[in-house]
């Protein structure tokens, strides 16, 4: 066959696309222009940023987070909590996001959108027009859900869930209790950020405990009857710290009324009343609040969103991706953020070149520590179905095998996916 | 060749499809590879240079990654992660993300 000369073009432009992602050579490729504004800098608007530059170099890409300068990743904070990583270990830089990919960098809040004269207005007080908007806020934590927590009384009753100083105060608190002491942890219910995070967080407190402080006790209270990689999880707390983490369900008063930070006790639905050295309340969540706050979710805090492109069900030209958006079984992770980046980005660069939306396919890597050097995972893979719902391809994905034959392998693994992930997001 | 070449449809599966298929290529109804490929580098490295222990796929060859992936998909051969994942794909799309990492230059 012969390429008309359109198609040719069209190919000169994947090609040059290709070359751009290989490192080579950066040249226009699609060229619409147009300026794209992406809130937050997390692993979904990040990698938004990144991939639009990449798939698009004509389009302006400007992104707007108020921790440019302070920002560090939830992957990997546990082993900053258990003493096996430093601070500055999980710190992120955006400067290849502005020097190799030519993404504008603001550092402030966005305090509302204008959908209608599509405009973005900062707490500076600047106002920025944009053709599309990428919104990746991340979640906002609902502290009022649980009586006597506050964003001050997470000063000493920290959540931690949100990675930065909130990290840095629960370390400090594990490292200050005696020998002997109770880590008290109240998981969220469902949906939240990061399904495994809670019980990854007490096996590597508990790896700590075991090694520095082996009488101490960890008490997980769940408004869940289950959690991400139970049966793993647990198979590991009953071989490696038998004992020492008793996770409390709901049918055993694992639902909490209420937290008393200055008698550092927390109040369980069934009246009882536990006392802790260490206590950290992951509250309930919901979609960041620049989403909630301009009418892009729904009841519940999240924001629905067309499947295929990611753009907002309630509002044109605006795309939610990452933990604030609906996006069926692709769970609130980082992986699942910079995964809905891409297909977002590529959504975003056909919208304003006039093409068609892409064939989409998710990815899910999930790896938890169960120790400072053993691992477990799930993955997941992800099609849309005939009506345009995502769900997860039949018979793939799942939870590593039982027994602990892999914890080593995927211990390296896990620090290999954390260095990928950190590269293709910021890097 | 259909009329709209989505950007994010890798060179090499296009040409492959026009050459195959020739004008009368239906539009893919499978991601290409590259949308596939573009979720493998979180783990398997920027431009499939692999990262740390995860081993890396650019310039392997094109047949060699495609058994691999239908080997796992089998599990005639074993690995920690990936039975999972390649039981996620088709063997058109296994074929389409194996010319992708193929298409790319070793480091």
């Amino acid at each position: 066959m012969t390429l008309s000369r359109r198609s040719f073009l069209k190919l000169a432009g994947a090609a040059a696309a290709l070359g751009a992602l290989n490192g080579c050579a950066m040249g226009p490729s699609r060229g619409s222009g147009g300026h794209v504004v992406v809130v937050g800098g997390g692993f979904g608007g990040a990698a938004a940023a990144k991939y639009i530059r990449t798939f698009d170099p004509s389009i302006k890409v400007t992104l707007i987070d108020a921790a440019l300068s302070n920002y560090s990743t939830c992957p990997f904070s546990n082993l900053v909590l258990s003493g096996d990583l430093k601070m500055e270990d999980i710190k992120v830089s955006f400067d290849a996001l502005k020097n190799k990919y030519g993404v504008n960098l603001i550092e402030d809040h966005v305090d509302g959108i204008d959908a209608d004269k599509r405009t973005v207005r900062l707490k500076s007080g600047k106002t920025l027009a944009y053709d599309r908007l990428v919104l990746s806020p991340g979640i906002e934590l609902k502290y009022g859900a649980i009586e006597g927590y506050s964003h001050d009384v997470a000063q000493k009753l920290p959540h931690a869930w949100k990675a930065g100083n909130q990290t840095a105060i629960l370390r400090r608190q594990l490292e200050a209790m005696p020998d002997g002491g109770t880590f008290l942890m109240v998981a969220p219910p469902n949906p939240f950020r990061c399904p495994p995070g809670p019980y990854e967080r007490a096996s590597v407190v508990a790896d700590y405990f075991k090694r520095h402080k082996p009488k101490s006790k960890i008490i997980i209270l769940d408004p869940k009857d289950k959690f991400s990689k139970q049966g793993l999880f647990q198979e590991a707390w009953d071989s490696l710290y038998p004992g020492m983490i008793d996770w409390v369900n709901p049918e055993r008063g694992g639902v909490v009324a209420s937290v008393d930070a200055a008698g550092m006790s927390v109040k369980t639905k069934d009246g009882d009343t536990l006392k802790a050295a260490v206590i950290n309340v992951i509250p309930p969540m919901q979609g960041g609040k620049i989403v909630t706050a301009s009418g892009l979710a729904d009841d519940k805090g999240w924001a629905p969103v067309n499947q295929r492109s990611f753009e907002s069900t309630k509002a044109k030209d605006i795309y939610v991706i990452g933990d604030s958006c609906i996006a069926g079984p692709v769970p609130k992770s980082g992986y699942g953020a910079n995964s809905e980046a891409k297909i977002a980005a590529s959504a975003i660069v056909e919208s304003l070149n006039g093409g068609e939306l892409i064939e989409p396919k998710w990815v899910n890597t999930c790896y938890s520590y169960v120790s400072a050097t053993d691992a477990i995972s799930v993955a997941g893979i992800y099609e849309l179905d005939a009506e345009g719902k995502i769900i997860e391809v039949k018979d793939s994905g799942g939870v590593s095998p039982k027994g602990g034959a892999n914890y080593k392998a995927e211990g390296l693994f896990a620090k290999g996916w954390y260095d990928g992930i950190r590269a293709d997001t910021w890097g | 060749m259909r009329s709209t070449a989505s950007l994010a449809t890798a060179l090499a599966t296009t040409l492959g499809a026009a050459l195959m298929f020739g004008s009368s290529a239906p539009a893919l109804a499978a991601p290409s590879g590259q949308t596939i490929g573009l979720t493998c580098v979180v783990c398997h490295g920027q431009g499939g240079q692999g990262s740390g222990a995860i081993p890396p796929l650019a310039a392997k060859g094109a047949d060699h990654l495609y058994q691999e992936m239908a080997d796992f998909k089998s599990g005639k051969r074993l690995s920690t992660v990936m039975n999972r994942h390649a039981r996620g794909y088709s063997d058109e799309e296994l074929k389409a993300v194996a010319d992708y990492f193929a298409s790319l230059p070793a480091k």
